[in-house]
């Protein structure tokens, strides 16, 4: 532990200033040694890539160089677009749905969580539901749905929102229910209601595992996305994408690679923006919770 | 039922009764997996006292403090804080609280864990300004100050500790329930402990029942400490202990607490084969 465990009542003011130092001098420490391992593991999966297709032998059309990937995606497409553009289009309209997906999970998995935690009867009327929810294989329905609901953007929101539901509120259940029970005398002591039971007390403590349920969601409300985009009669979307450079992989197979890539980066980018705002709110939570 | 022999102590007691156990009777659970934690227990506290119980484990020293504390019901018999039903005293926060485990919030700096309690509390008459000075005062009386704005883990057990006591004492409650306050803490860390409560218990008016493992440190806090039996926990033996105050290192050199603490512990040791 810190030189704060000394038994001695007050630390010297100049050692506690040290140690906070010490802190912030760890976490830029760490965070340049993540962005190292970052770019190593980059280094090692291009490397990878070119060793591959070396040792195999593969001609382009099986697995093209990682160059000719990046050479096409500045290329001009059929319709007269810059490939980037056109597939960064195509990713926004994902990411919307992904988003918006996610935003509808946040609300209905933390509420459906804090029933289940807080509320025995509703609880256990709500959990076969959940359970549900989760093993309902959402590729199978995903079409059905797209036929009943159409082949808009909200639908794809819907079915990425519902593949995100299950985790945010199997941890918020669990996080809202994990309170000691001296805590909980302890809100007794002073006379707390249960809205301040849970507000200064389940809410906060609950936190770290939202988050982590939270980060899942994130990368399944993708994942939902980009599957709802897969059935015939969608027109935009990184998932149309896909399906289209696979029909014309012997032709032009750089551009599988690109749309795979794409939908990477994007996947990415939704569990780093959760994880910022995750560092944001839980400034004042235990470290290692965090990491 | 032994009377207080309090003529010694220099610190003077109130009138009152503070916390009165009548008959208590505890049991836990129903049927075949029913429990009996304590049977006719009597003992009554008066205003300003300090009380320590001890006993075996298992002999219901904490039920008894979570009685007082309207955190359980008993089965049987009546219990009155400050001349009200337990959940009127809980109602009115007329206790502290202080538990074997700091429980602080992790999220919370030190201070805003010891405004916790005026948070929840909405006391009439006191500023913002008030209740900053009184949480400060506090810090410094438990030799805080300049940790206000650390969090929890990144202060030693007994620091966490003190926390809790200063938390306890923000919202001048008149009674001080303690569950091992300092049972997780190391010996010199706890002996420390303890000579602060003692001049905070004397610096305030403050009624404190305290539960403990320890012989010494019940003999050198209490006015009286009260022996229970193993389970079913009754009250096996009250003895008063006449040492001066204030309470200090030189008292516990003394040979008077030397008697004292092979007085508890020879009324322990037959408290237990009672209950063998």
């Amino acid at each position: 532990m810190s030189a704060g465990a000394s038994p001695e009542i007050a630390v010297p003011l100049a050692a506690r200033d040290r140690l906070l130092t010490d802190e912030r001098a760890d976490r830029l420490r760490s965070a340049s040694a993540r962005i190292t391992l970052v770019l190593i593991l980059i280094a090692l999966f291009l490397g990878g890539w070119e060793l591959l297709k070396w040792v195999t032998d593969s001609p382009r059309t099986t697995l093209p160089h990682f160059h000719e990937v990046v050479n096409y995606l500045f290329s001009v497409n059929s319709q007269g677009d810059r490939v980037w553009l056109d597939t960064g289009r195509n990713l926004r309209l994902t990411f919307i749905e992904a988003l918006t997906g996610l935003a509808v999970a946040i609300v209905a998995g933390f509420a459906a969580g804090t029933l289940m935690a807080l509320s025995r009867w509703t609880g256990r009327g709500i959990m076969p539901f959940v359970i549900g929810a989760q093993t309902v294989p959402i590729v199978a329905i995903a079409p059905a749905l797209v036929i009943w609901l159409g082949t808009g953007w909200e639908t794809k929101a819907l079915i990425a929102g519902f593949l995100a539901f299950f985790p945010i509120a199997v941890s918020t259940a669990r996080g809202i229910g994990d309170v000691s029970q001296d805590s909980l005398d302890l809100m007794a002591s002073y006379g707390a209601s249960r809205t301040e039971v849970f507000f200064k007390l389940r809410l906060p403590s609950a936190l770290p595992y939202v988050f982590t349920g939270l980060e899942v969601a994130a990368a399944f409300s993708v994942i939902g996305a980009i599957v709802a985009e897969l059935p015939v009669g969608s027109q935009d979307g990184i998932g149309v994408v896909i399906l289209t450079s696979q029909q014309y992989f012997s032709l032009q197979p750089e551009s599988l690679f690109a749309a795979i890539g794409g939908a990477c980066v994007l996947g990415g980018a939704m569990v780093g923006m959760v994880r910022i705002i995750q560092i944001v709110v839980l400034r004042g939570h235990r470290a290692q919770e965090l990491s | 039922m032994t009377t207080p022999e309090s003529s010694a102590e220099v610190v003077s007691l109130g009138t009152n009764t503070a916390i009165s156990f009548d008959a208590v009777r505890k049991e836990f659970g129903s049927g075949v997996n029913a429990t009996l934690a304590i049977e006719s227990v009597d003992l009554e506290i008066r205003e300003r006292e300090f009380v320590s119980l001890i006993g075996p484990s298992g002999c219901g020293k904490s039920t008894l403090l979570r009685l007082a504390a309207d955190l359980i019901e008993p089965s049987g018999g009546t219990v009155v804080v400050n001349g009200k039903s337990p959940r009127q005293a809980r109602l009115d926060r007329d206790y502290g609280f202080i538990f074997q485990a700091p429980t602080l919030f992790d999220w919370r700096t030190v201070w805003k864990n010891v405004a916790l309690p005026l948070e929840i509390m909405k006391i009439s008459g006191m500023s913002r300004e008030k209740k900053d000075e009184e949480i400060e005062r506090l810090l410094g009386m438990v030799g805080l100050d300049g940790f206000e704005r650390h969090h929890p883990y990144q202060l030693s057990g007994g620091m966490q500790q003190r926390v809790s006591l200063a938390r306890a004492l923000v919202f001048q409650p008149s009674i001080l329930l303690m569950d091992e306050p300092f049972g997780a803490l190391d010996e010199i860390t706890r002996d420390r402990m303890n000579l602060e409560l003692h001049r905070i218990w004397a610096e305030t008016n403050t009624t404190i029942l305290f539960v403990t493992h320890s012989i010494p440190e019940a003999v050198l806090l209490s006015g009286r400490v009260v022996v229970m039996t193993a389970r079913p926990g009754r009250v096996q033996e009250i003895i008063p202990i006449d040492l001066p105050y204030p309470r200090t290192t030189e008292v516990e050199e003394s040979t008077r607490y030397y008697e004292l603490v092979t007085q508890v512990r020879e009324s322990l040791g037959q408290a237990m084969a009672g209950g063998l």
